[in-house]
């Protein structure tokens, strides 16, 4: 009986369906993309516009997600901890090394991890950006995120010899994510059509 | 005469309560999550609103399974989740069952 069912496949099948709603690919083609903007102005109005994009991401599951498939909440402890720490700890990593080029920027002599980083500053990103991608399409099980890490990878590995701004390279990829996250919502509001439960809250 | 065969031993102590198929999947369909709403365990389950509203009642009764008030996008939204007992109870079946099904060749 317990062989019938398989306890990973239907985490595995839980994930993958609350996600394919492709909200969370447009929330992250916003952040991208006023990234993008912010960084062609000195505004930083833009970091306000930034904070206020993650309440969107949740009044997107209300409106969309949960009339038709309904709602979960996924474990935050144990499995999960792992690739979480190393995602922060990919993240943590990028802002330091930001931080050491930012310090070392006045600095005389400057030493050779700010050589390494200022010659070799996108294809750095790019795999930083990338192995977080790839950690969290292994960990969510939403197989889309490994293309979106290698174009994440081939954007920022080629943004410093293309010779336009970074900001471009960013506002590329914003598009990318923004665009493919609601070609998803298109298609999943056509094969899931609105539910109502008795006695569920409106 | 008819002589019965001795009662398997492992088979004593299997849980009724989440041995029936449909309260089978449902609790494992929660133990994978942290919490589920209705609409989202009929999906899973491919249970009717019906049959899923039955099998919870019991497994409520059971102790195995709590409502909790959770809030999506500051609105109230009514969650379901097992409760320690029930995943302690889930834990044991699984490892009755395993052994079960390890004697059988």
């Amino acid at each position: 009986m317990s062989d019938d069912i398989d306890l990973n496949e239907m985490r595995k099948k839980a994930m993958s369906s609350f996600h394919e709603d492709g909200i969370y690919d447009i929330t992250i083609g916003l952040l991208v993309l006023i990234w993008g903007f912010s960084s062609f102005t000195d505004d930083s109005t833009f970091i306000v516009i930034w904070v206020a994009v993650f309440p969107v991401y949740w009044w997107m599951k209300r409106r969309y997600t949960l009339p038709r498939i309904g709602m979960v909440r996924f474990a935050r402890k144990g499995e999960g901890s792992l690739p979480r720490v190393l995602v922060t700890a990919l993240i943590a990593a990028a802002l330091a090394a930001s931080l050491v080029v930012w310090w070392e920027a006045n600095q005389t002599p400057k030493s050779f991890f700010y050589y390494l980083l200022t010659n070799n500053w996108g294809i750095i990103l790019g795999v930083c950006a990338a192995a977080a991608g790839v950690v969290y399409a292994r960990v969510s099980y939403i197989p889309r995120f490994y293309a979106y890490s290698a174009v994440t990878l081939a954007i920022f590995g080629t943004a410093q010899y293309t010779g336009l701004p970074f900001g471009a390279h960013l506002l590329a990829l914003g598009v990318i994510f923004l665009g493919g996250g609601l070609y998803l919502l298109y298609r999943f509001t056509k094969k899931y059509p609105e539910q109502v439960v008795d006695g569920q809250d409106a | 005469m008819v002589r019965m065969p001795e009662p398997v031993p492992l088979a004593d102590g299997i849980d009724r309560v989440i041995h029936e198929p449909g309260r089978l999947v449902i609790m494992a369909s929660l133990y994978v999550v942290e919490s589920a709403d209705f609409l989202f365990l009929t999906r899973q389950t491919g249970l009717t609103f019906g049959n899923l509203s039955s099998h919870m009642s019991k497994l409520e009764e059971a102790g195995y399974i709590e409502v909790v008030k959770d809030f999506v996008d500051r609105k109230p939204h009514t969650m379901l989740r097992m409760t320690r007992k029930g995943r302690a109870a889930f834990e044991e079946y699984r490892r009755r069952m395993d052994g079960l099904f390890k004697g059988v060749r």
